[in-house]
């Protein structure tokens, strides 16, 4: 084997490599789903059934369990077919864990000063994940979105309570849906 | 004439396993098969060579009912990897 045949070798398995997915695709659109809709169940009841909202706002927790089935189903289903694993898949492992414990403190200290504030810095939360995971994997679409997300945090901090909500919809949307979709042909 | 190569990465197969695994977290050996278009006995005994150089782990396991073997680079596998990149490029100057 000569110098040009090692180089051509490497260049090859390498860019091989980098084809591998990491599947976060289908989290970021179902999980971006969840939370906008989960949001703007709440912008509409509390701007136009202000009333008789809380019986209906009790139930909107059910998305969540039913966002946690379907992504154990994905995941067997991921772990059945998948071969290979990426280096991207231990960054998103790790940016969204570090998100789930801000998001966990971040609700405790909401619940004793101010039960909106997890709804205010919500925006800037998921922005912020999904803007290192879009740098890291070199996706733009991410590295937008999730800037356009933390952003949204500022106008949230003024904002009235219903359209707080609304705003961290589109946060989820912005931050989530759009990326994930444009994630399909991309390596990530 | 390239006695700065590394002899155990300068074979085209163990170095197609090692570019590929460099590029990721782990690979099952029908990923490594399917990629390198080798046999199964031939990566297996390229396999073993990298394994006794301790530039790659083999992990065994099940998925189902089905046996799997994972492979991933170690940080000494990285630096040879690194190394011989490195002297390849001090052919090319």
């Amino acid at each position: 084997m000569n110098i040009s045949d090692s180089i051509k070798t490497i260049e090859e398995s390498l860019a091989t490599a980098r084809k591998t997915k990491t599947g976060a695709r289908f989290y970021y659109i179902l999980w971006g789903c969840i939370l906008c809709l989960y949001f703007l169940m709440h912008f509409l009841a509390i701007t136009y059934f202000k009333n008789n909202n809380e019986t209906f706002l009790n139930w909107t927790w059910v998305l969540f369990p039913l966002g946690g089935f379907a992504s154990m189903i994905n995941k067997k289903t991921d772990d059945k077919k998948e071969t290979s694993k990426s280096h991207f898949d231990r960054v998103y492992f790790v940016v969204f864990i570090a998100l789930s414990i801000m998001y966990t403190i971040v609700t405790l200290i909401s619940i004793r000063f101010n039960q909106h504030l997890i709804i205010t810095l919500f925006p800037m939360l998921i922005g912020s994940a999904v803007f290192i995971t879009g740098g890291l994997t070199k996706h733009l679409p991410s590295i937008i979105g999730g800037a356009l997300s933390m952003t949204l945090t500022v106008i949230s901090y003024n904002a009235e309570l219903n359209l707080t909500y609304l705003l961290a919809a589109t946060a989820a949307f912005c931050a989530c849906i759009i990326p994930g979709i444009l994630m399909k042909g991309a390596n990530v | 004439m390239f006695d700065n190569l590394d002899p155990v990465l300068h074979s085209q197969l163990r170095l197609a396993v090692m570019s590929l695994l460099i590029g990721l977290e782990e690979a099952e050996f029908v990923y490594l098969k399917e990629k390198t278009k080798a046999t199964s006995g031939n990566l297996s005994v390229q396999l073993d060579k990298l394994v006794q150089a301790k530039y790659i782990t083999l992990k065994k396991s099940f998925k189902g009912k089905y046996p799997v073997t994972k492979a991933t680079i170690t940080n000494k596998g990285e630096r040879a990897f690194n190394e011989y990149v490195q002297a390849l490029k001090s052919y090319i100057k």
